[in-house]
């Protein structure tokens, strides 16, 4: 069943149903010819030949309702009563196929037919009853919807793995994410200006802005240490690590960094992929503030927007003009691949030039649930 | 020769900025003649004082320490050393001619090091400049050039 082919990702493979297939008709072909051996009323090669025949239409009925199956899109309610009214059709086909057979057979191998004397106490259990006399209609009612059941059941199997598979994929890009993250607070720039300006806060006696400063850091440490690697988080948790990291910046840079945070406290129970925000906020960091010779101005907010939620980091910073250094391209490439990984089309990250800075905005269906747990 | 070293402090940092100040305060030998905030301030500064030595931050706005490094020209020139978290940047130190590179966070020690090495900015002892970053780079460029300069502290004419 992990065999599904590309483009097909939610069907059953064909090796599968081809053993399914035989399986279950290998089964009948068994009962078919062991009632057939069993019986005194007619040769056995008549009833050998007889059960290897229907035993192959059955077969083939059972491939016609794959075919229609797999060909099939809607709701599973539909899907499955439509699958019903297939497996009834097949087993109605069969019965009159089986009595084709039968007359051909008995023809072929000079097998006189038998008098079969039904008595009922109606037409219709009359018809009932020569039918499950003259025809296996029984067997062949039992292995259609064994093979009905098994189809549903396989596939909505393949169907848990590829959700499975899908989130997997999505927690291994927030590992990723969280791992960049890491980086990025190791990396010589962030880390050690910071401990620079810890140390400097220390020598020149400011020792309680030096405690809040490394308060700020462990903040922002263990957010990224302590994270278990889910691939989303309330906006609220994403936000407060963010805005420790805000808060260092602004220790760094002093007056040449203002943050405006703006986000309405009912869009804060929002998930959103972790770490999503970081390389956006950092972008502005390195390419505004960093290079700017005016203060700037960050602006982190959040909006309602159609059933999304919309989160826009803008700057009105003078330093997007340049080429920027190496990998500056790349936080935005994983953001955007990571939002169409876990949203598909629903998922978009906007960036270009706003006025004289820089406007990132990421939409993203709005939803309260963590991924996995709406599946 | 004066015996006090004028230096020039460049960081867009204020706190990294007022880290270098206060580790002046207790480095005898030399004084902070001017202190900037950005690479075209820094720029101008040692334009128009010819400080003997300017400490210099790399990522500044303006214009980076390597750029303001690079536009100091002539004979006599101010020496420079970089403070920086960036390890990365010692190869363009190199070619600008840098004095000394150094890594924040800042230690004192290795500051007054480098200022004791740091030689009078007039006169041949320009050439070994980069002897601290020669040593720091493992390659033997002042031995190539033939100037015969020795290597670290105890070389002459560093006292």
């Amino acid at each position: 069943m992990d065999r599904t082919t590309r483009g097909t990702p939610w069907r059953i493979a064909r090796q599968d149903i081809a053993r399914l297939i035989g399986g279950v008709w290998l089964v009948a072909f068994a009962v078919l010819a062991a009632g057939a051996a069993t019986s005194p009323l007619q040769p056995s090669g008549y009833g050998l030949a007889r059960a290897a025949v229907l035993a192959a239409i059955g077969a083939g009925l059972s491939f016609l309702l794959w075919l229609g199956w797999s060909r099939l899109s809607g709701p599973g309610g539909l899907r499955a009563a439509l699958l019903l009214m297939g497996i009834a059709l097949a087993i109605a086909a069969h019965v009159q196929a089986d009595l084709g057979v039968a007359r051909l057979l008995r023809a072929l191998l000079d097998v006189p037919m038998p008098r079969v004397v039904v008595a009922g106490d109606g037409p219709a259990r009359a018809l009932l009853m020569r039918l499950v006399a003259e025809t296996s209609v029984v067997v062949f009612a039992a292995a259609q919807v064994v093979f009905g059941l098994a189809l549903m059941t396989i596939e909505a199997a393949v169907e848990r793995r590829e959700r499975d598979r899908q989130l997997d994929d999505a927690r291994a890009a927030a590992t990723g994410a969280r791992l960049a993250a890491l980086r990025h607070q190791l990396n010589p720039h962030f880390m050690f200006n910071t401990l620079n300006a810890i140390g400097s806060l220390v020598e020149t006696g400011r020792t309680r802005e030096a405690g809040e400063m490394i308060d700020r850091l462990s903040t922002f440490l263990r957010a990224t240490l302590g994270a278990d690697g889910a691939p989303d988080t309330p906006l609220d948790e994403e936000l407060a690590m963010i805005e420790a990291y805000l808060d260092i910046e602004a220790v760094r840079f002093r007056d040449r960094l203002s943050v405006v945070v703006d986000v309405p406290e009912a869009l804060r129970r929002a998930r959103v992929p972790t770490f999503v925000l970081q390389p956006l906020v950092e972008n502005a960091m390195r390419h505004a503030v960093a290079r700017s010779l005016r203060p700037v101005t960050v602006t982190l907010s959040a909006s309602a927007l159609a059933g999304d939620l919309l989160i826009e980091v803008v700057d009105d910073g003078a330093g997007h003009g340049d080429a920027g250094p190496p990998g500056a391209g790349v936080g935005l490439r994983n953001v955007r691949d990571r939002l169409a990984l876990l949203y598909g089309p629903a998922g978009r990250l906007e960036a270009a030039r706003h006025g004289q800075g820089f406007r990132a905005a990421i939409r993203l269906p709005f939803v309260v649930d963590p991924i996995g747990s709406r599946t | 020769m004066s015996d006090v070293l004028r230096v020039l402090l460049a960081d867009d940092e204020p706190l990294a900025l007022e880290r270098l100040v206060f580790a002046f305060r207790d480095l005898p030998g030399s004084e902070v003649v001017a202190t900037a905030t950005n690479g075209l301030e820094a720029a101008a500064l040692i334009a128009e004082l010819a400080p003997d030595v300017a400490i210099l931050d790399i990522q500044m706005p303006g214009r980076t320490g390597l750029g303001v490094a690079a536009g100091i020209a002539g004979a006599g020139r101010t020496q420079v050393i970089f403070v920086t978290a960036h390890e990365h940047h010692a190869v363009d130190a190199f070619d600008v001619d840098a004095a000394d590179y150094l890594l924040k966070p800042l230690r004192v020690d290795r500051l007054r090091l480098a200022m004791e090495r740091a030689p009078p900015s007039r006169g041949d002892g320009a050439q070994c400049a980069g002897d601290a970053l020669v040593l720091a780079l493992a390659s033997d460029r002042c031995g190539r050039s033939g100037t015969g300069c020795g290597r670290g502290p105890g070389r002459p004419g560093a006292a």
